[in-house]
């Protein structure tokens, strides 16, 4: 038995023999097929879906034999493919419905609001859809980024986006409140979307990309890949909250370049009961860059959430920290994978990362691989990962002081969360995440 | 007034006796004071008494008040006034001092049908006594004893126990790891505490906690029975001639 | 710091080639043709003298292995392996009689005196170095077992001792009921040629209540060209006993690569323990990365029983290639495994070496202490996993992986898994990576050592939990090994 244990297995993962196409690849290639005339970008952009197709075709969508998928199995787990949806008949007023009651007016306000896989024409944003924008050098250039070749899910999104928000915030510029981007779409449906940004030298942003279905929605697919540059002395904050239902999956991904002396500050809060993957690489390009991840989930039932992160110091004197957190319920199942590379070279490099979960239900399973790749000596790096239950010595000293056993646990739980959402520092959009996730909790 | 009787307690996984036939009276308004040897039963006891799990009492009970409370959970004990110090607190992350000091005390007022203290109400009580307790208010914003010194997490406690106001207060060697300025400002916490109404169990391997908080009483525990009661004079004898006469063979 | 003192003199005396157990020995061999087909296995097994039923799970083993491919997802890169342009079997002519110690060809044990193994059952025996610990030996040459030291006196405490082919021939129903339980034919590639073409290797069996009464020791020598080594190691400790067991292997310099493809599997029934230790000290190649043994093994345990215990401690100093994962499976309920490891690499050596603890059984707990030291251009990979399954309720693991960085032309990797399947496991991993901090060499300097021996002193204390596991008797070898292998690292 232990033989088909991953690691040391010598045989499984050398069988190159391909599996029969999936019903779901195959609705995915048809789809292509059907859309492809339609969807935007020029000949360029038509030329790299072809290509993204193509090698999409080949591998088809990754099962766990594919090591970045290894608790993830797409293959096994995406049975059907919703049809592409490309605009129309999209419900009134969903920017606001889908933001939920947490996030204040005002993020709703200025949201860069994309509807059924089109960007809206209210509040003057840029789209990628947009003949003018796509043909951007710069929106060019990140579409040809090759690192999104490197896997099916990615290549699925380069195939089919059909929009997605273009920001470019211009050198030295102080975006005051945050900018909020709000995807919904209708049932039974696939959204594939693609935000290009860009974040000009000494400016500061705060990034808000929020996708959560209301409680009464249908099912619902949706992938999501979002490029960031962040050029040198820029200072960013970028939070995503993704909240999917039963029978829901949701495929984000972020690819970040970062320059010289920048504040990079991550932070993915995910919830509910679906599939959910996030994908994060960071790319250190510039010395005396700060990178501070943090991750949030709270998985019920038989949900399913991916926190995938590569982070590459390719040059020295960078620092990186990354918390993860998750809370378990039912067979509710969190993976975390996160690779710190250090490249030869990059000296003086700071790493560090910490996963735990805390399992709530007999039947829940946290499956978490922190990895170090390190070609250079004079670094300090370092991982921790945790698996447990609620310290029953921390319920007895709360009940031993009068709290009852319910109330204790709650507060213990909570705390245990809140800790990685503490480090977002605005304090409406914290007070917002923590609400977000207490009535998940409550859930 | 608190009544061990005939306690025998053993761990849950484990067959191995801790406290054989342990019987003890405290009444209101008197200090008792437990000291034996390292691993007499002392912490047993203390958990026992607060109803931590992994303990079975295979005979005898405890009343307070002339009520069983060996089958009550933690915060019921709590409810009915019992407090323990811990020797080791625990540290809770992510949880604000204040808030887990609130939730508390508005859980046991509410069990003993007092109002819930108003936040304005709260405040004002908690800054009172953690002055006292020479507390820096700050910290108590802080999580829960995290990153705190010997000394704070044990200021810490008695702040609890001062806020909760508990008819029976059990103080698990609350003299470890503290200088002698500490020892002073939690003694003087723990005296200020001495009421009538209320009882109050010190449990101490060293007899120096007993030169602040002067006992009624002092019991010697070893081999899980109290094996000699005495005035606090005892405490004196035995710091002088140690534990040598009750570590031998059982009596 | 008397070991740091003989660490530093050690790495003085020896010039260019730190390898002191390169030499090469003339003794005449008993080959089997090149290559390996369904022949080659019968040969082999036909040498041994084996029953039909062991032919039987060669073949199939065999047919099982051309089926397979190779592994490629350890962090390792080399040249595709001819397994064609391989021996499979070779054997001193002399060992095909009788062996007893006296009747061991001179030239032989000329050999393991030079490598400082003790043959010297005689002496021992006679109180003449009574001051000595004792250890029972067996001898393993390219292909098989030349002698096996204090058969007689084990046997009195009903320990059975022995080669793997003696064990088949003594006592088949043991090795029949036990080969293949832990690590079955087709585990894994290289498991499959072993089982296939496995030549020897040790056997014991320590029966039920017996405290095994002395250390015992396998030691393996590579010494033909071309030659591969397959031994198969099965130990069974049975209720109630426990038995520490040693490994060491080294093998002459060549500029050729050689492949050793080992299998051990342990067995621990009710209440056993199994402590195993490996100094693992194959010929890692030259400066210029050139030669080596490609150390491709498979290592496992089985805490069959309730309470069982496996404990593996290694150290990894040597191979040019080092792929192994020796792992516990906790099937008994209570039992406990535990991995040690210090894997030191320098030169050009890869090293590609963990565990994986995998909690079957109700309240079982696994600790593993790693430590890599990575010097010169090689890299040097920590890959474990640690998973509890659905029913192991109450399972435990900690874990912690340590690399140190020596120069910055090397690297250092960690690659865990953890799975925990149930709320109830409680799972703590944490690692580091760092180098040799300047503060703490400058400290060093100040109080008169030299970069050298501050290196020294800062690696002895690096590796010190995890040497505390080696049986005393070989600590302060073990040590001067782990100076002699960072020797040229520094500065």
């Amino acid at each position: 038995m232990d033989g088909t244990l991953p690691g040391t297995d010598g045989t499984r993962r050398d069988m190159t023999v391909q599996m029969l196409t999936t019903k779901a690849e195959q609705a995915i290639l048809k789809t292509f097929e059907d859309n492809a005339a339609r969807l935007p970008g020029g000949k360029s952009v038509a030329e790299l879906r072809r290509a993204a197709i193509g090698a999409f075709a080949s591998r088809g969508l990754p099962s766990r034999r594919v090591e970045e998928f290894k608790y993830t199995d797409l293959k096994a787990n995406l049975r059907e493919a919703f049809p592409l949806v490309t605009g129309g008949a999209a419900d009134a007023d969903t920017t606001h419905g889908a933001l939920g009651s947490h996030f204040g007016p005002e993020f709703a306000a200025n949201a860069v609001s994309v509807v059924d896989g089109r960007g809206t024409s209210s509040g003057g944003h840029t789209f990628l859809a947009d003949s003018k924008a796509v043909s951007m050098d710069w929106v060019q250039a990140a579409l040809a980024d090759e690192s999104l070749a490197a896997s099916a899910d990615l290549l699925l999104n380069t195939a089919l986006f059909t929009d997605g928000a273009v920001i470019d915030v211009p050198a030295g510029a102080d975006v005051a409140d945050p900018v909020v981007i709000v995807a919904s779409a209708r049932d039974n449906g696939l959204a594939v979307l693609r935000h290009i940004i860009r974040v000009g030298k000494g400016a500061k942003v705060t990034l808000v990309e929020v996708e959560r279905a209301p409680i009464a929605a249908g099912l619902r697919q949706s992938s999501a890949v979002t490029q960031i540059s962040i050029a040198d002395g820029a200072e960013v904050v970028h939070i995503k909250v993704v909240e999917a239902h039963k029978g829901s999956t949701h495929l984000g991904h972020w690819q970040v370049r970062l320059g010289a002396n920048v504040s990079y500050k991550p932070f993915q809060l995910t919830l509910g009961e679906g599939l959910v993957r996030n994908g994060l690489n960071v790319d250190f390009t510039g010395q005396h860059s700060t990178l501070d991840f943090g991750g949030a989930s709270v998985v019920h039932g038989s949900g399913h959430a991916d926190s995938t992160l590569v982070v590459d110091h390719k040059v020295p004197h960078c620092t990186s920290r990354e918390l993860y957190k998750t809370v378990l319920d039912g067979q509710a199942r969190a993976v975390f994978q996160g690779k710190v590379i250090v490249q030869p070279g990059a000296q003086k490099t700071d790493g560090k990362q910490m996963a735990q979960a805390l399992m709530l239900s007999p039947d829940a399973e946290f499956d978490s691989k922190p990895e170090l790749e390190i070609y250079a000596d004079d670094v300090i790096c370092g991982h921790g990962s945790t698996a447990a239950e609620i310290d029953p010595d921390l319920v007895f000293y709360c009940t031993s002081r009068g709290i009852p056993t319910a109330i204790a646990r709650g507060m213990l739980i909570e705390s245990f969360i809140a800790e990685a959402i503490e480090k977002v520092e605005h304090d409406g959009l914290r007070d917002a995440l923590i609400g977000i996730a207490r009535d998940s909790l409550a859930a | 007034m608190l009544e061990i009787k005939n306690l025998h307690v053993k761990l849950e996984d484990e067959d191995k006796a801790i406290l054989k036939g342990l019987t003890l009276t405290v009444p209101k308004g008197e200090v008792h004071a437990i000291m034996g040897p390292n691993g007499s039963g002392k912490s047993t006891l203390a958990y026992v008494l607060a109803g931590r799990e992994g303990y079975e009492i295979t005979d005898g009970d405890i009343l307070w008040n002339g009520e069983s409370i060996i089958e009550m959970e933690p915060d019921e004990r709590a409810a009915k006034g019992v407090f323990l110090a811990f020797q080791y607190p625990m540290e809770i992350p992510g949880v604000a001092g204040l808030t887990f000091l609130r939730t508390a005390a508005n859980a046991v007022r509410k069990r003993r049908d007092m109002a819930e203290l108003s936040t304005p109400e709260f405040l004002k009580v908690v800054k009172e006594k953690a002055a006292k307790l020479n507390i820096d208010f700050e910290m108590l914003k802080r999580p829960v004893n995290v990153g705190f010194s010997g000394g704070e997490k044990k200021r810490s406690e008695i702040l609890q126990m001062a806020m909760l106001e508990p008819s029976l207060c059990v103080l698990d060697e609350t003299d470890s790891g503290l200088d002698i300025d500490a020892l002073k400002v939690v003694s003087d916490g723990v005296n200020a505490l001495r009421s009538p109404d209320r009882a109050m169990l010190v449990i101490t391997h060293y007899q120096r906690l007993l030169n602040h908080i002067v006992p009624d009483k002092v019991h010697v525990l070893a081999h899980g029975r109290i094996q000699r009661t005495g005035g606090k004079e005892l405490a004196l004898e035995l710091e002088t001639s140690g534990y040598a006469d009750y570590t031998g063979k059982a009596a | 710091m008397p070991a740091v003192q003989e660490t530093v003199e050690q790495v003085k005396k020896i010039d260019v080639d730190q390898y002191k157990y390169g030499f090469e020995t003339d003794i005449e061999m008993v080959k089997a043709p090149k290559g390996l087909n369904e022949d080659i296995v019968r040969f082999i097994s036909e040498k041994k003298g084996e029953p039909a039923w062991m032919l039987d799970w060669r073949l199939d083993a065999y047919r099982r292995w051309r089926a397979m491919t190779e592994p490629t997802w350890a962090k390792v890169s080399y040249p595709k392996i001819d397994f064609e342009d391989l021996y499979y079997y070779a054997a001193p002519k002399s060992t095909e009689g009788p062996k007893s110690l006296d009747e061991v060809d001179p030239e032989l044990l000329r050999m393991y005196e030079r490598l400082g193994v003790p043959l010297q059952e005689q002496e021992i025996l006679a109180g003449v170095k009574s001051d000595k610990p004792r250890v029972a030996v067996d001898a393993v040459l390219d292909s098989v077992s030349v002698v096996t030291t204090f058969k007689e006196e084990l046997a009195k405490a009903g320990v059975i001792f022995c080669s793997i082919s003696e064990a088949l021939r003594e006592h088949p129903e043991l090795v029949k009921k036990y080969l293949g339980s832990v690590v079955p034919q087709s585990d894994n590639y290289y498991a499959a040629l072993n089982s296939a073409v496995f030549s020897d290797g040790s056997f014991v069996y320590v029966p039920e209540g017996v405290r095994c009464p002395m250390e015992l020791s396998t030691y393996f020598r590579i010494n033909e060209r071309e030659t591969g080594q397959f031994e198969r190691t099965l130990i069974i400790a049975d209720k109630g006993a426990y038995v520490s067991y040693l490994e060491g292997c080294t093998a002459p310099m060549r500029d050729e690569n050689q492949l050793h493809a080992a299998v051990v599997e342990l067995v621990a029934l009710d209440d056993a323990e199994i402590k195993y230790s490996t100094v693992q000290n194959w010929y890692p190649g030259d400066k210029n990365g050139k030669g080596g043994i490609y150390n491709f093994v498979t290592k496992r345990g089985d805490c069959r029983g309730r309470n069982s215990k496996i404990s593996w401690t290694q150290v990894e100093t040597g191979s040019a290639i080092t792929w192994k994962y020796p792992s516990c499976i906790l099937r008994g309920d209570n039992s406990r495994g535990e991995f040690y490891s210090i894997a030191v690499s320098n030169g050009y050596q890869q090293v590609d070496s963990g565990t994986k603890m995998i909690h079957l059984g109700k309240n079982t707990s696994s600790r593993i202490i790693s430590k890599g030291i990575a010097a010169g251009f090689s890299q040097n990979t920590y890959r474990g996993l640690v998973s509890a399954h659905r029913k192991a309720t109450g399972a435990r693991n900690f874990t912690a992986c340590d690399s140190l960085l020596i120069g910055d032309k090397c690297g250092a990797h960690t690659v865990p898994y953890i799975e925990a399947k149930n709320s109830s496991a409680h799972f703590e991993h944490e690692a580091t990576t760092s180098k040799i901090s300047d503060d703490m060499l400058f400290y060093c300097q100040q109080r008169g050592l030299s970069e050298e021996e501050a290196v020294a002193l800062v690696v002895n204390g690096f590796v010190r939990d995890v040497l505390q596991q080696l049986p005393m008797e070989f600590l302060a070898e073990t040590q001067k090994l782990i100076g002699i292998s960072l020797e040229g690292s520094v500065g």
